[in-house]
């Protein structure tokens, strides 16, 4: 179905191009000039995105002619404006615009090779690919934002399409990072998780074995904090929802869950150093404690959400046939909440698995701690252990392991997530 | 004149405020047994106010206070040492919408024994089948008690609330507009199904909609403005008002 | 039997009650044990703490150069965060067709869901080589903070406003269309200026993430404790709140140790302001569609 929706979007677009080509008259004369500046521009930004993320500079007359083609079209276009719409000011800042661009093809050619910063105290330098790549994008977009006016004659509707532009444009842009995370993951990590990778501590600063004890920490950790924070955040959530009336008690109920939602992940482990390490030492208990405090706010939140989804009707239902209160959340408004309360859980466990900064000082160790006996144990985490060899990379050949790793947690952790996204949907209940 | 004893339930001198504002102005209402009281008046009035006390369904509405007494065999249901959960088990409610449960059409009539206390798988049985053949939806439902009760139609629905009300075995049932959501055909049947409930029970019931009153009930009452302008035989209501307002509003000058 | 019941109803709702204010005990212990261990640096150092004279060997502890780089490190985040946050709300809210949308919002939950660690290896790994090499610089820089921060704030500010979006009446937009504004219009006068308070409030909270998120930030910023030269620039390296707290939290012991509580608390007192407004705006919502 999606397949066919884009292909007939595609079809559309040439089935309007062709049309326009085949209409003789002048009016359809701008409407290909329009379509084919469009083009040219987005082929415009495409390049100048991509010489700006290769470092790759692409040559002053390639620069020069694609300029030099797109400030002619312009130029028909504001020619064609002020005849056919006599509309003076909004076609000036066109015009402004295309004798720039002519001016620019011009000048790209002698600019230098690089502009040291150093001279005003910044330590950088910009090169020149860098500043072509910004410029040409800069100016794509602002041709195909140019061309939509005189296409749709400056009405509201080209004012629409060019915000529709930038805004895919926008969209692009965010997705580009998120490939570029994905793919480098995939690629560079899958072929470093191998049988010994998983099963074994590893040696010689990180160079060589696994992270099985790893693993297993990290584990624990999860398993402890589903024990303690899961009855605990229901439990508040329960209370918050059903029982309490608006009163200045549950104001300040949820203002501290608020608060304590924000809180750095840093700001709990100085805590958990402050308290609990003096009382149980650097270890398991004390890790599984920290977390439990940062996935609370998590889910109270998820589970509040999943309880006031529950229609009041229900309630009234279950009253009026003379329930209880607690029957009446026993039976008929934890059972429909319940998959929002577990993918709420779920993902405030996939989180604290994800963890390092709370728990790098209080609960894990480097190196040695291996698996634990018992909750006193010092343990090793996933996270840390990424984090000690990103540390090490400029002086061992660690690097291999790290992606590795990288790819074992994202792969646990956005595994939670998916799970948990997948639970929401298939037990939702419609009302 | 009619005996004491025929009185189920009577509305004494019942005033309601939501935080400041007064809803209820001083009712004084009688409730027949086995008979179908109508409650008629133009929207936002005072009519689900008022059927909301007869089993205190208000309670659960922050700062709702209510003075004065509601009987139910001589016995003040708003009083200190009255349990609201077993006043709510003698009277029924239907809403507006229909509100089944998301569970089973089985589970959803059981629901109200369950948290009763029967357990006894045979008594279920029995008390689920009677429930929907007193509420004339047995035949439709009898080979699916196992499915969702939101696959029903509208008007199924409401019957299958009603057969809820029912299976506890309620005195009272009280209905608030229950067929406003429905379409005329399930309308008809609900209209139906509760002349021939007051054998067995009271029915008490809110409409917008004066025909329906007309058609359905033994006395009505006709609120305006949080007060009970009149109250009387359905009969004499209609034909014969006493008041002018009552008058006005049954021929549809306003309202 | 009724007073068993009534006894029992009370009994599990003190339970739950009890529960519910452990939240709260756990805020005030949280605050006064960083109170506490954060006290002797306050009394040393007084407002002086806010000047960047950070130096080890001569035992003085300011964190205002951690505090210079948490903000410039987080107004550079959401320089990049807030357009291309509200871009993607926009697009996913009002633009994109039904399974665009289906495939896009959980690929979005997903990348919030990253752990901050993954992003700063990736960002050591990847942005700050990159950064080195195209501008001749050294690569850990505030610069290279901003831009990650930016890309884990975006996910948190795209989500909360995409909702807030959605959850504008129908009959608001319908009304729009019906005097002849087109889509695009009515986005820009009705749909966004309805949502403003939720999109406030994403913003405000995509905010709280770049202030609080230590990892990423303390593998790209260069871990050095001092305000450059020109302050804006910001090619060059410097520290954050939160990555001098990380840091140092290992080895530090007496002074050190309580000025890094004394930037704990300050981040609490942050975030907790960042909260309250968000509150407040999350309030003014409910009011628009109850009452006015």
């Amino acid at each position: 179905m999606k397949n066919n929706y884009s292909l007939e979007r595609i079809t559309k677009f040439f089935n309007g191009l062709s049309q326009t080509l085949t209409d003789k008259d002048n009016y359809s004369l701008k409407k290909v000039i329009c379509y084919i500046t469009i083009i040219i521009s987005i082929l415009l930004i495409g390049i100048g995105f991509t010489s700006a993320v290769n470092s790759y500079y692409i040559g002053d007359t390639t620069i020069f002619s694609l300029l030099l083609v797109i400030a002619l079209f312009l130029s028909f276009q504001v020619i064609y404006s002020i005849v056919k719409l006599k509309q003076r000011i909004k076609i000036i800042s066109m015009l402004i615009f295309t004798i720039l661009l002519f001016i620019l093809a011009y000048l790209i050619p002698t600019f230098p090779p690089f502009y040291d910063l150093r001279t005003y105290d910044v330590d950088a330098s910009l090169f020149k690919f860098l500043i072509t790549s910004i410029m040409m994008i800069i100016v794509g977009v602002l041709s195909v934002k140019y061309s939509m006016k005189t296409y749709y004659d400056f009405t509201s509707k080209s004012e629409q399409s060019s915000a529709y532009f930038i805004l895919i444009f926008s969209i692009l842009l965010i997705l580009y990072p998120l490939a570029i995370i994905v793919s480098s993951i995939i690629s560079n990590g899958v072929s470093g998780i191998t049988w010994e990778f998983l099963t074994e501590d590893f040696s010689r600063h990180g160079t060589k074995g696994g992270v099985f004890p790893n693993i297993i920490g990290t584990f624990l950790l999860i398993i402890g904090t589903a024990v303690i924070a899961l009855p605990l955040g229901i439990s508040c959530a329960i209370y918050l929802n059903e029982y309490a009336k608006a009163g200045i008690i549950t104001r300040i109920i949820r203002i501290a869950v608020d608060i304590l939602q924000g809180i750095p992940s840093i700001v709990h482990g100085l805590f958990g150093l402050a308290l609990f390490v003096p009382l149980f030492g650097r270890c398991l208990l004390t890790g599984i404690l920290i977390l439990s405090f940062l996935t609370l706010p998590i889910i109270i939140r998820a589970s509040e959400e999943a309880l006031r989804s529950v229609p009041q009707d229900l309630r009234e239902g279950s009253y009026a046939l003379g329930g209880t209160k607690w029957q009446t959340i026993r039976r008929v408004v934890l059972p429909p909440a319940i998959p929002g309360i577990i993918t709420g859980g779920v993902l405030g466990l996939g989180r604290a698995a994800g963890e390092t900064a709370p728990i790098m000082f209080t609960a894990a160790f480097i190196m040695g701690a291996g698996v634990p006996n018992n909750l006193f144990d010092g343990i090793q985490t996933l996270p840390t252990h990424l984090l000690e060899l990103t540390r090490k990379m400029g002086a061992y050949e660690v690097e291999q392991n790290a992606w590795a790793t990288a790819f074992l947690l994202l792969a646990i952790v956005l595994g939670m997530n998916a799970v948990s996204i997948i639970i929401r949907e298939k037990f939702r209940v419609e009302f | 004149m009619v005996k004491k004893s025929s009185l189920k339930m009577e509305v004494k001198k019942l005033n309601l405020w939501y935080d400041k504002s007064q809803a209820l102005y001083d009712i004084d209402m009688p409730v027949y047994r086995h008979k179908a009281t109508a409650i008629i008046g133009p929207s936002g009035c005072g009519k689900s106010t008022l059927i909301r006390c007869l089993n205190r369904m208000n309670d659960i509405i922050d700062k709702c206070r209510v003075e004065g007494t509601v009987l139910m065999d001589d016995m003040d249901i708003y009083s200190k040492k009255t349990d609201v959960v077993e006043v709510r088990k003698k009277v029924g409610m239907v809403f507006q919408k229909p509100n089944p449960f998301p569970k089973s059409i089985y589970e959803n009539i059981a629901y109200g024994c369950r948290i009763a206390g029967i357990r006894n798988k045979k008594k279920l049985e029995k008390i689920v089948e009677k429930s929907l053949k007193e509420s004339f939806l047995w035949e439709e439902v009898k080979d699916r008690l196992s499915e969702s009760a939101m696959g029903l139609s509208g008007g199924q629905q409401q019957r299958l609330c009603i057969a809820r009300a029912l299976a506890i075995n309620p005195d009272v049932i009280l209905m608030d507009e229950p067929c406003s959501a429905l379409d005329p055909i399930a309308t008809a049947k609900i209209e139906d199904l509760i002349r021939i409930l007051i054998k067995d029970y009271t029915v008490v019931i809110v409409t917008h909609n004066m025909q329906q009153a007309a058609r359905v009930s033994d006395y009505t009452a006709y609120i305006y403005l949080g007060k009970l302008i009149e109250f009387g035989e359905t009969e004499q209501i209609f034909e014969n008002p006493k008041e002018e307002s009552t008058e006005n509003y049954i021929t549809g000058r306003f309202g | 039997m009724i007073l068993q019941t009534r006894l029992k109803e009370k009994i599990i709702k003190s339970i739950f009650f009890i529960l519910a204010a452990v939240s709260i005990l756990i805020i005030l212990f949280i605050f006064y044990f960083l109170f506490n261990e954060a006290a002797p640096a306050f009394n040393e150092y007084g407002f002086g703490i806010f000047s960047d004279t950070w130096n080890e060997s001569q035992h003085i502890y300011n964190i205002g150069a951690a505090i210079f780089g948490t903000a410039i490190v987080t107004i550079g985040a959401m320089c990049i965060a807030i357009p291309l946050g509200l871009a993607g709300a926009i697009f996913l809210s009002e633009l994109a067709p039904y399974h665009v949308r289906a495939l896009l919002k959980p690929v979005i939950e997903l990348l919030a869901g990253v752990p901050s660690i993954v992003y700063g290896f990736l960002g050591a790994v990847l942005l700050v080589r990159y950064l080195s090499s195209t501008f001749d610089m050294f690569g850990y820089s505030y610069l290279a903070g901003s831009l990650v921060l930016g890309i884990m704030a975006l996910p948190i500010i795209i989500s909360i406003s995409d909702d807030a979006m959605k959850a504008v009446p129908r009959s608001l937009k319908e009304a729009s269309l019906a005097v002849g504004a087109t889509k695009w219009q009515t986005i820009k006068k009705v749909t966004f200026p309805t949502a403003i308070s939720g999109i406030s409030a994403g913003v405000i909270m995509g905010m709280g993430r770049a202030v609080g998120e230590t990892m990423a930030v303390s593998l790209v910023v260069g871990n050095l404790m001092r305000i450059p030269a020109p302050p804006f620039n910001i090619f060059s390296p410097g520290a954050t709140l939160t990555s001098l707290i990380a840091l140092e939290m290992g080895e530090a012991s007496g002074m050190q140790a309580y000025s890094l509580f004394a930037a704990g608390v300050i981040l609490f007192v942050i975030v907790a302001i960042m909260s309250i407004i968000s509150n407040i705006l999350k309030e003014r919502i409910e009011k628009k569609f109850k009452g006015g």
